[in-house]
């Protein structure tokens, strides 16, 4: 446009200068009809050009919603040893697991995230057990239904010095911090996956601190929830005599002014945690006490440009029984204990720690290893049913360790070859009801129901677009 | 324990204290990460004239390095991270 005002200026000039001269003018006016010309085909193939981001734009807001996908197959070859002594293993146990992803911007200060996932052992549509309860649903294996994983907006209510947004709906509460280094990602979870990991429903407000106080990142979290909700069957008000399962969380996150650094200090309380118990007669089940959960955790990811990544979780939980047992095929099940009427707190410890180290190798395409380990007291007790592998070696009251090797093949795929050794110290690692007991105490013929020993090697192959 | 823990935040946040960020980088430029896709950011770091309209051309090697490191690790088809409010 620029160019052709200036050419018409320069044509104005000439005319103006050598109008007397007759080959000038006729050169002019040759040099006139051509700008025209040109004019005219600007001005066409604006309208063309216009016409076509005018397309693409519609298209991008009728199409509401973006799309991922995220595909995993993987072997497992199990090992156990069960606290009896005998030994088992399955050489490869195949699945597959198919997550869509799903983001949309509805406007400025809202936009909505969600997840559907299908993900089962290869041939088989056996639900895993508990694979229907609500924190596990898409995350062990079932048969080849989707699940809604998570289903959130998130809506800045307030803007300005100190926001405030409100995150409704199936929050972002699996895969969390720091398993994004072993998945190859970056952070998935609001939550540190030492204490929490699962679907979850729920609301939570963030408020940024950051502008206010100078701290990087800064952002306090407040979060409600529910772990049961008795209102299931054909009654809208539900039994009576159990009441519901409501969690509150207040979580502190900051950075250290660092990339990828990431401060995580949390508390967390259940009340009226459930047994989830059922004998020959059908479910028994009832309130059994409240668990709190407190936590502290740091991440730096490629700390100081090394291409190495570090992190160091630690959490305390402590469960309240309140005395009440339900029946488990006749034995009597409380909050980590089988006494009726033990309202003793039980505190346990974990802690994890692990990293991943990045190989610049251009021809390996920049190959990861990566080593963790976990361990966990006697009652040691976490939300993390719904974890991020079938092991949920995070809940374990023992240790766990795990080594890995990330393959990547493009910037979207890998492949990734791994191992975990879990040894439980003692029973029912991530169970909230039995007491936990030495392997060496559990009698005959318990002891061959409990896992002593467990070994995994897997390979898993993993496209992310 | 608490002691082990102290000490490895100590340790790493003094080791990071001298790390430069491609996140740094990208707000001294003015430049938006999610406002282009992958291959988008890719053929502005193969390009002279693109980067130096863009001012990137004045950084070092290694700078230049991060800053593409992060402006595609953001970019608007990235594997973007999930928590609540983000």
């Amino acid at each position: 446009m620029k160019k052709a005002i200036l050419l018409s200026a320069l044509a104005s000039l000439v005319v103006t200068t050598y109008a007397a001269e007759p080959s000038v003018q006729s050169q002019i006016d040759d040099l006139k009809s051509k700008i025209e010309a040109l004019q005219k085909v600007q001005t066409s193939s604006h309208t063309e050009m216009e016409d076509r981001v005018d397309k693409v734009e519609t298209a991008s807001m009728v199409n509401k919603i973006n799309w991922g996908v995220d595909f995993r197959t993987r072997v497992d070859s199990f090992k156990q040893t069960a606290a009896n002594g005998i030994k088992s293993s399955n050489d490869d146990v195949w699945s597959n697991r198919l997550r869509l992803n799903m983001s949309s911007i509805i406007t400025d200060d809202m936009k909505f995230t969600g997840r559907v996932v299908m993900y089962k052992n290869w041939a088989d549509s056996y639900a895993y057990p508990y694979a229907g309860m609500d924190p596990m649903q898409g995350r062990r294996p079932s048969d080849s239904t989707l699940s809604v994983d998570r289903a959130y907006v998130d809506w800045t209510v307030l803007k300005g010095e100190v926001p405030v947004a409100l995150t409704i709906g199936r929050q972002p509460s699996s895969d969390g911090p720091s398993h994004q280094f072993k998945d190859n990602t970056v952070r998935k979870s609001t939550y540190s996956a030492l204490s929490f990991d699962g679907g979850a429903d729920g609301v939570v407000a963030t408020v940024g601190l950051q502008k206010l106080t100078g701290i990087p990142e800064l952002a306090l979290r407040v979060g409600y929830g529910k772990g049961y909700q008795q209102n299931t069957g054909a009654s809208y008000t539900g039994a009576a005599g159990i009441s519901d399962t409501k969690v509150g969380g207040v979580f502190l996150d900051a950075g250290l002014g660092i990339a990828g650094s990431l401060v995580q200090i949390s508390a967390v309380k259940a009340t009226n945690v459930v047994s989830n118990t059922v004998d020959a007669k059908g479910s028994t089940n009832a309130n059994i006490g409240d668990v709190s959960l407190y936590t502290a955790m740091v991440e730096f990811t490629n700390l100081a440009n090394t291409n190495l990544d570090l992190f160091a979780h630690y959490a305390m939980s402590v469960s309240s029984p309140n005395g009440v047992t339900s029946s488990y095929y006749g034995m009597p099940m409380g909050l980590l204990t089988n006494t009726t009427g033990d309202t003793a707190e039980k505190t346990g410890h974990a802690f994890w720690v692990g990293g991943r180290y990045t190989f610049e190798n251009a021809l390996l395409n920049n190959p990861r290893v990566g080593l963790e380990y976990n361990h966990g007291s006697k009652n040691w007790f976490s939300f993390t049913q719904g974890s991020n592998d079938v092991t949920n070696k995070l809940a374990t009251r023992g240790d766990a360790v795990e080594a890995y090797y990330i393959q990547p093949i493009n910037r979207y795929a890998y492949l990734r070859v791994g191992a975990q050794v879990i040894n439980y110290d003692y029973s029912g690692s991530g169970m909230q009801i039995g007491a936990p007991t030495a392997m060496a105490l559990i009698p005959a013929p318990n002891n061959a129901l409990v896992l002593d020993k467990l070994t995994n090697y897997y390979l898993l192959f993993n496209v992310n677009y | 324990m608490k002691k082990g823990f102290v000490a490895f935040l100590m340790i790493t946040v003094a080791l990071s204290a001298f790390a430069a960020g491609g996140k740094d980088l990208a707000a001294k430029l003015k430049l938006d990460a999610s406002s282009k896709a992958i291959k988008q950011w890719e053929r502005i770091f193969g390009d002279d004239g693109k980067m130096g309209a863009m001012g990137i051309d004045k950084l070092s090697a290694g700078d230049q390095d991060a800053l593409k490191k992060y402006l595609t690790s953001h970019a608007a088809d990235s594997d973007h991270p999930e928590a609540a409010g983000l």
